[in-house]
């Protein structure tokens, strides 16, 4: 038999993990990963450590390079693609070059959306996503003193720790009237901003920025909703992700907010699968790192196989704030029969649970204690045994 | 050797492979990484991992 040619667009958590269940599952074929970034792949969710000096970006990398070598995995960085041809069967890079395939992943991701506001394009704006992101904020924090911090979700959180560390005075700016609106519940997300307040984070919940207005002092005026305005020589928009489907469009694939794929990762188009953050699954993009690996993983298999392995994956939430510890798992929002509220100071615990004593969602904020048995029970679907009172 | 899974993220650390990246040689077992030792794709510490069931 031929050896066959599996081309991968995206170096991150899904396209690499599946190169390497493609390499397993097909020892002989021709596989590469193209990625736009200048770097190998990386641990994203770490990228804080960067921005804040505490890691190189060499101490994120997840392969040596000799990983690539030992796997005849052809790792091409700095490529960008054009274009691909489903019905020909190969994709064409950012130089012109068809390269055929026998089967492609788009492992394309997502990027950072920028609401539409004026002034949305000043200088001051930055984004968090990939390496080059990272390095830049860092550079720039000699030459900061306050950063407004758009979007209090958990990678907004997470960066103004970072920048508070660095000795910048922060204020983060949500939507909703609580932190993490989507991984906690109000009264937990209460418990959050006490404790980030205390480290120096200060916070403006339910309202928006309006405009992007120059500054008083050479930097820019951040208006509010509110009609309140804040100065900022920083403005990282941390407003969520869209998942990048321009390739797949362009293509004619069937794609709606993400690419559509089936449990085999496959889109619309013969011999073209999509993965992570840019694929939409049963109608849900997840948009965490651990559904891109396995979904990764699931979409390798299947161009190797033709399995249909892919059966969805639980969404778990810890905040990487040194000494803020919080663990989320599950849904928050949806109805839930029974919900156990517990609180002590600054330790609070909120656990869901369905008709059945199932957990449905949980929040640990304090003494993660119970995560690793909340995570057991959803994952075997149990019934929840309920806890008295005080933290066990 | 029982391989342990993050239950932050999902990385499995297989002591058959250690993890390069880390300086952790092959055939570490998970009992044996340093206590510094962090998941190399999210950054969690030793006691968020759980060991996996032989599949």
């Amino acid at each position: 038999m031929d050896r066959r040619h599996f081309v991968i667009v995206g170096g991150g958590g899904a396209g690499v993990e599946a190169a390497a269940a493609l390499r397993q599952a097909d020892p002989e074929a021709r596989i590469a990963v193209w990625t736009d970034e200048e770097v190998p792949y990386y641990a994203r969710i770490r990228l804080g450590e960067v921005v804040d000096g505490r890691s190189r970006p060499e101490d994120l990398f997840l392969r040596l390079p000799s990983w690539w070598k030992d796997q005849g995995i052809e790792l091409r960085l700095g490529v960008t693609v054009e274009g691909i041809d489903p019905g020909q069967g190969r994709v064409q890079d950012g130089e012109g070059t068809w390269t055929p395939w026998d089967a492609l992943l788009l492992a394309t991701g997502a990027r950072p959306f920028l609401p539409p506001i004026p002034g949305i394009d000043r200088p001051e704006v930055v984004t968090l996503r990939r390496m080059k992101d990272a390095l830049a904020i860092r550079d720039r924090l000699a030459g900061s003193r306050r950063a407004v911090v758009l979007g209090g979700g958990l990678l907004g959180l997470e960066l103004a720790a970072s920048l508070a560390q660095a000795g910048i005075a922060v204020t983060v700016v949500e939507a909703a009237p609580w932190l993490l609106p989507r991984q906690v519940d109000p009264e937990g997300g209460e418990v959050l901003r006490g404790l980030l307040a205390r480290r120096g984070i200060d916070f403006r919940l339910g309202t928006t920025a309006g405009s992007l207005e120059g500054g008083a002092s050479g930097g820019c005026r951040v208006v509010l909703s509110s009609g309140e305005s804040l100065e900022a020589d920083l403005v990282p928009v941390m407003a969520g992700v869209r998942s990048e489907t321009s390739l797949a469009r362009a293509a004619g694939l069937d794609v709606a907010s993400g690419i559509r794929v089936d449990d085999g990762m496959r889109t619309s188009a013969p011999g073209v699968f999509a993965a992570g953050d840019c694929a939409e699954h049963r109608s849900g993009i997840y948009g965490f790192w651990s559904a891109a690996t396995e979904q990764g993983r699931a979409a390798g298999r299947a161009m190797a196989t033709g399995d249909s392995p892919y059966q969805g994956s639980v969404r778990t939430t810890t905040l990487k704030v040194t000494d803020v510890a919080l663990f989320s798992v599950g849904d928050l929002q949806g109805p839930a029969v029974r919900v156990e509220r517990h609180r002590e100071g600054d330790r609070y615990r909120c656990v869901r649970l369905d008709e059945e004593g199932r957990v449905v969602g949980a929040v640990l904020i304090g003494d993660l204690g119970l995560r690793k048995a909340l995570m057991l029970a959803m994952m075997s679907r149990k019934a929840w045994e309920p806890l008295q009172g005080g933290t066990p | 050797m029982t391989r342990h899974v993050c239950l932050v993220c999902g990385y499995v650390y297989d002591p058959a492979t250690g993890d390069p990246v880390g300086r952790i040689p092959a055939g570490t077992a998970f009992e044996d990484l340093p206590d510094g030792w962090v998941c190399p794709e999210c950054g969690a510490q030793k006691e968020m991992f759980e060991a996996q069931e032989e599949s």
